[in-house]
C-alpha cells in the first residue's frame, strides 16, 4: 500500500465553478457585475497555467493518541490536535499530500495589484485558492481509487493550520515528502511556495470514515473562514 | 436624494466609482464618486470638506459593515477604488497645502510572511479615513520598520501576520522597535492574533478588523 505518486494536471480536467469562487468571496452564488466578468477574466488567465500538479506519499501510521492529539507517521510525530486525531482514528496508513496551482496565480495577482486594479487582483487570488482546492479534489479522487482497490477507506483531508493543528507541523510533513515534490517548497516560516499550494494528511484504513463537511464541529474561534462564513471543503 | 456630499459618501460606501460603472446594480447609470467630486469642487466645496464629510464618512461605514460581516473583501475593495477615484481630484489641491492628513501610519506584513490582502485592506481603510499610509509591503524585517520610524517619528506602526509561525517574528519586531523607540505605538493584527498575544509581546493595541485600527488611531489623536 505504501508508495509515492505525483500527477500533472491540465486546467481542462479541473472543474472550477464560478458560483463557488463567488461564494468563497462572500458574493453569493450569482455575482453582480463587475465581479462576474472579473471571475471570468481570472479563469481565462489561469486556464493557460501548465504548472498545476499534486501528489502524495503513503506511509504506515506507527502510533496514535487521541488523548495527546497526536499521530505518528513513519515515526514522525504530528500534533494534529484532538479533533483531527479523532477523525483519523483507525488509520493504518496516512497519505501525506501536497498540491499546487503554480506561480501563475501570484504572478497575475501581483501584476494587477501593481497596476492599481486591486479588485481584479483579489479575484485572481481567490480564484487561485479555489483552483488549488479543485485540483486537490482530483488528487484526492486518484488516491481514493487506489485505496478502494485495496478494500480500504479514506478520511477527509486535513491540513496544518486548520482546527488545532499548528502550521509549524508542515515542516515535519515536508520531511516525509521527496525534496521539491510537485515543485512545492517550504520556507523556514512554513510558508509554501508557490503560495497557492496545499498540503496535509489523509487517513487510510478499513475502519476510517469520510466525514463530509466538518467546519461546524470545529471549535476554533479565530478561524478566518468561520468569521467570514467562507467555509471550505476538506 | 441627499446633499451632494451625502451622495459622495454613499458612492464610497457602496463602491460606485463613476457613471459608467455597473456596480452596484441599484446605482446603475447614476453619477459616481468621480463625477460627484468634480461637481462638488465646481460648486465651491473645499477638498477638505469633501474628504472629511464625504469620503471618510463613507469609508468609515464600509469599515463598520466589514466588521459586522455585512460586506466582504470585494465590496471593500470597490469602495477603496471609488475613494481613490475621488482622491485623484483632491490630491492636487492637498498638495497646494489646503489640508492636513490626520497622521502617518507605517504598515507591513512581518518577516517570513508574504500575505498581503489583510494588510492592504487595513491600508486602504486607514488611508480612506484621512491618514497617510506608508506601506512597507510583505516580509518586512524589524530594521526596515525602525529605519522608517526614524524618518517619520510621529507615525504609528501596524504589523500584520497571517501565519501562526510568523507570530514569533511579530514578537521580535515589536521588541526591536521598543528597544530603539520605547514610546513608539505599535498596533498588531491578523488571523491568528489575539488580545492575549498583544499583551504578551508588549504591543500597544490589537484590532480584529481594519476599522479597529482607525478607532485606535483616532483615539490616540484625541488624547494627544
Amino acid at each position: 500500500m505504501t508508495g509515492t505518486y505525483s500527477y500533472k494536471l491540465d486546467f481542462s480536467e479541473i472543474h472550477l465553478k464560478k458560483e463557488k469562487i463567488s461564494a468563497f468571496m462572500g458574493l453569493g452564488a450569482v455575482p453582480d457585475e463587475p465581479f462576474n466578468s472579473m471571475i471570468d477574466h481570472a479563469i481565462a488567465l489561469l486556464s493557460n497555467n501548465k504548472n498545476i500538479e499534486g501528489g502524495f506519499t503513503i506511509k504506515p501510521v506507527t502510533d496514535f493518541s487521541v488523548k495527546n492529539g497526536s499521530i505518528s507517521v513513519d515515526n514522525q510525530v504530528f500534533t494534529t490536535g484532538r479533533m483531527i486525531t479523532s477523525f483519523l482514528k483507525g488509520a493504518e496508513y496516512a497519505a501525506l499530500f501536497t498540491c499546487t496551482a503554480g506561480q501563475e496565480v501570484s504572478y497575475w495577482s501581483k501584476k494587477y495589484n501593481d497596476e492599481g486594479d486591486f479588485v481584479q487582483s483579489y479575484v485572481i487570488d481567490a480564484t487561485g485558492s479555489m483552483l488549488v482546492e479543485s485540483a486537490m479534489d482530483i488528487i484526492y479522487k486518484k488516491l481514493r481509487d487506489m485505496v478502494i482497490l485495496n478494500d480500504l477507506s479514506l478520511t477527509n483531508r486535513y491540513s496544518p493550520g486548520y482546527c488545532e493543528w499548528l502550521v509549524i507541523d508542515q515542516q515535519k510533513l515536508f520531511k516525509l515528502l521527496p525534496k521539491g515534490f510537485c515543485n512545492v517548497h517550504l520556507s523556514a516560516s512554513s510558508l509554501m511556495s508557490p503560495v497557492k499550494s496545499v498540503s496535509g494528511i489523509v487517513g487510510i484504513g478499513a475502519s476510517v470514515k469520510y466525514m463530509g463537511y466538518i467546519c461546524e464541529t470545529c471549535k476554533s474561534k479565530e478561524c478566518v473562514y468561520r468569521t467570514k462564513k467562507m467555509y471550505v471543503k476538506h | 436624494m441627499g446633499t451632494l456630499i451625502e451622495r459622495i459618501s454613499d458612492c464610497i460606501e457602496f463602491g460606485k466609482i463613476n457613471k459608467a460603472a455597473p456596480y452596484p446594480p441599484n446605482m446603475k447609470d447614476q453619477d459616481g464618486a468621480d463625477e460627484l467630486t468634480i461637481q462638488a469642487l465646481a460648486e465651491g466645496f473645499t477638498a477638505n470638506d469633501i474628504l472629511s464629510k464625504g469620503l471618510i464618512i463613507g469609508m468609515e461605514k464600509v469599515g463598520v459593515k466589514f466588521r459586522e460581516n455585512k460586506v466582504f473583501v470585494p465590496q471593500v475593495l470597490m469602495s477603496a477604488k471609488a475613494m481613490n477615484t475621488a482622491m485623484a481630484h483632491l490630491k492636487p489641491l492637498f498638495a497646494e497645502g489646503n489640508t492636513e492628513k490626520k497622521g502617518i501610519f507605517i504598515i507591513g506584513t512581518v518577516a517570513g510572511d508574504l500575505h498581503d490582502i489583510g494588510k492592504n485592506l487595513v491600508s486602504m481603510i486607514v488611508e480612506g479615513n484621512g491618514y497617510e499610509v506608508i506601506d512597507l509591503g510583505t516580509d518586512v524585517p524589524a530594521k526596515k520598520f525602525i529605519d522608517t520610524i526614524e524618518q517619520f517619528p510621529k507615525a504609528i506602526v501596524g504589523l500584520s501576520s497571517l501565519l501562526t509561525t510568523t507570530m514569533a517574528s511579530m514578537e521580535n519586531i515589536v521588541k526591536e522597535i521598543k528597544t530603539v523607540y520605547p514610546n513608539q505605538k505599535v498596533t498588531i493584527g491578523g488571523a491568528p492574533i489575539t488580545q492575549d498575544f498583544c499583551e504578551k509581546i508588549g504591543a500597544d493595541n490589537f484590532s480584529a478588523d481594519p476599522q479597529g485600527v482607525v478607532e485606535y488611531m483616532n483615539n490616540l489623536r484625541k488624547s494627544a
